[in-house]
């Protein structure tokens, strides 16, 4: 279990549908969010924000994170 | 005649409280994107009609089962509009309210799933709720039905009774309320809308929803389209995003109360922690289906089955011969009753026991919420083949009927993805085959029927997978898809 924190840098490179549906889920720019768990081949990572668990893709991950 | 519009983000309950409402049945699962169109059915004993709509993350949509909702809203003017939330979840919840509210119809806000809201040890106050959004907020559990009785009686009313609440106005920033006052104004007085309905599609235009700006352009809203490039080079629909959430936070932080927690969240979620395991993941996965055919085939449907079988071609039939040449029928009817009748209706009925199995367990799954974590451990492999682990979910609801499987891809938002799901769907065996697999299964591997029965399945998926693969080739589909579970 890695349980760690990032914030959101930016949403910048993610296409409009992925970013519109973060947004509705309330994810903005400087966001914490807590990593709850990696799938293994760079497969979805769940993701802690508020209390509800989301899974996203590892490259939006990598993207929202900045790097 | 009243017309109430149940409204909310998906999973929220939307259909469990319209079940309890009305006198119709729709079908209830948990998972996004049950409903994919509006429902309506009556309240019984009055003459309220209650409209089920598909579950949204906001008005601006992305799917094609969301944009239902804001033709709707477009078009028809419900009286009311119930506004269903996750009380555990209401920071995005209103997100989707806020836009409502700005509508100015009449609006009730429900925190439903409550239950699961005094698990987590908080509470919302619900006056300072009330007076924030400027809406009554009432509390519902849909599932126990608590609450019920009090929301019905507040939506069975007559249009003059229901209380108007004057539209929501954030304080967006000045430049932003600037453009919203210019764009309203105009329409008003040149188009004649009414302001209320202005004031809202000018927000709505400015926050680049689709199906508003398509709206402007066919009536040819001169105001709106004329500033459109202004609108997005400012940034607008950022802008405004932030108000929305920080309007949110603001209006929870205070609004927060905290109970005593109690322990109840530990075991869903040390469960939790193993179905969606990185590793163990899949073999669960695997090992939850296996379960399901074991149970189908082994353990309860086929020897019920056999039983049923007995009871048919044994008792049944020679009793049935009996009355027959005792009351003197003619033997080609009595042939026709017990070699054609019995023989012939039994042979379906006797597969009935695993088909219904296999549906029971089915619904159970997809009542459990795992089908959401299914697609999350399955992505990856389903990336694989250019689709989404999402597309998992109408596949598995394909065991059950490849009809309904077909419906639930609605959820995909790539319609190219989409129209995939749908052309592989068949490969998935849908229970109606289970009758010819038990035949051949029982014919000719009598030992491990359900481990045979279990490779057709897989053998189907596998076929299905690489039909995926090749269309993927064929379609040429580029874009990335959406997967946010
Ligand atoms: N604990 C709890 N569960 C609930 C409550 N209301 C509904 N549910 C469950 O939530 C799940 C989703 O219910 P639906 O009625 O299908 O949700 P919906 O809003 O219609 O969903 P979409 O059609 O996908 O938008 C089901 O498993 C319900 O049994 C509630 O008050 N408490
Ligand atoms: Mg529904």
């Amino acid at each position: 279990m890695i349980m760690k924190q990032f914030t959101i840098h930016q949403f910048n490179g993610l296409d409009d549908s992925t970013t519109q549906r973060l947004h509705s889920l309330g994810l903005q720019t400087g966001s914490v969010l807590t990593t709850v768990r990696f799938y293994p081949f760079h497969g979805p990572v769940i993701i802690q924000v508020d209390q509800q668990r989301i899974g996203i893709r590892y490259q939006v991950f990598r993207q929202l994170i900045g790097g | 005649m009243t017309t109430v519009a149940l409204l909310g983000n998906p999973n929220t309950g939307k259909t469990t409280l319209f079940n309890e409402l009305t006198d119709k049945y729709a079908y209830v699962g948990n998972w996004t994107g049950v409903t994919v169109e509006k429902k309506v059915g009556q309240i019984k004993h009055s003459d309220t009609m209650v409209v089920d709509l598909p579950g949204i993350y906001s008005l601006n949509p992305i799917t094609k089962d969301e944009s239902v909702v804001t033709n709707y809203l477009l078009r028809s003017k419900p009286d009311l509009i119930l506004n269903v939330t996750n009380a555990s979840q209401l920071k995005r919840n209103l997100l989707l309210s806020i836009e409502v509210l700005e509508l100015g119809l009449p609006v009730i806000i429900t925190l439903n799933m409550i239950d699961d809201l005094k698990r987590t040890g908080h509470y919302y106050n619900l006056e300072t709720l009330a007076n924030a959004l400027g809406c009554p907020i009432r509390t519902t559990n849909a599932r126990s039905k608590e609450g019920l009785e009090q929301l019905k009686s507040e939506l069975v009313k007559d249009q003059a009774q229901i209380h108007e609440n004057s539209p929501l106005k954030l304080d967006y920033p000045m430049m932003v309320n600037q453009a919203i006052r210019q764009a309203t104004n105009s329409l008003v007085n040149d188009y004649k809308i009414e302001p209320q309905f202005a004031h809202w599609l000018s927000i709505q235009y400015i926050n680049c929803n689709k199906v508003v700006r398509k709206y402007a352009k066919a009536h040819d809203l001169k105001p709106l389209l004329s500033q459109r490039a202004y609108y997005d080079a400012q940034k607008f629909e950022d802008a405004i995003f932030e108000t929305r959430l920080a309007f949110i936070e603001s209006t929870l932080t205070t609004a927060t109360e905290t109970l005593e927690s109690t322990k109840h969240v530990t075991i869903t979620s040390k469960i939790d922690k193993v179905v969606t395991h990185p590793l163990l993941g899949l073999p669960v996965f695997i090992g939850v289906f296996f379960l399901m055919f074991k149970l189908s085939f082994d353990w309860i449907g086929t020897p019920l089955s056999n039983q049923l079988d007995a009871l048919l071609s044994g008792p049944i039939s020679t009793w049935a011969n009996h009355f027959l040449t005792q009351v003197g029928a003619l033997p080609m009817l009595r042939s026709l009753v017990v070699n054609g009748l019995i023989a012939g209706v039994g042979g379906v009925l006797v597969f009935m026991p695993q088909i219904f199995v296999l549906f029971a367990c089915i619904s159970i799954l997809e009542d459990s919420g795992y089908m959401a974590r299914a697609a999350l451990v399955t992505d990856r492999i389903m990336e694989l083949i250019g689709l989404n682990g999402k597309a998992f979910i109408p596949l598995i609801i394909g065991f059950g009927c490849n009809v309904t499987g077909i419906m639930a891809a609605r959820t995909i938002e790539q319609p190219k993805e989409r129209l995939i799901t749908t052309l592989i769907s068949p490969f998935m065996s849908c229970s109606a085959r289970l009758p010819i697999y038990s035949l051949f299964v029982a014919a000719l591997f009598p030992r491990h029927q359900a481990v045979i029965v279990l490779s057709i399945y897989f053998l189907g998926i596998t076929v299905g997978l690489l039909m995926a693969k090749f269309y993927h080739v064929l379609f040429h589909v580029k874009e990335n898809s959406v997967f946010i579970v």
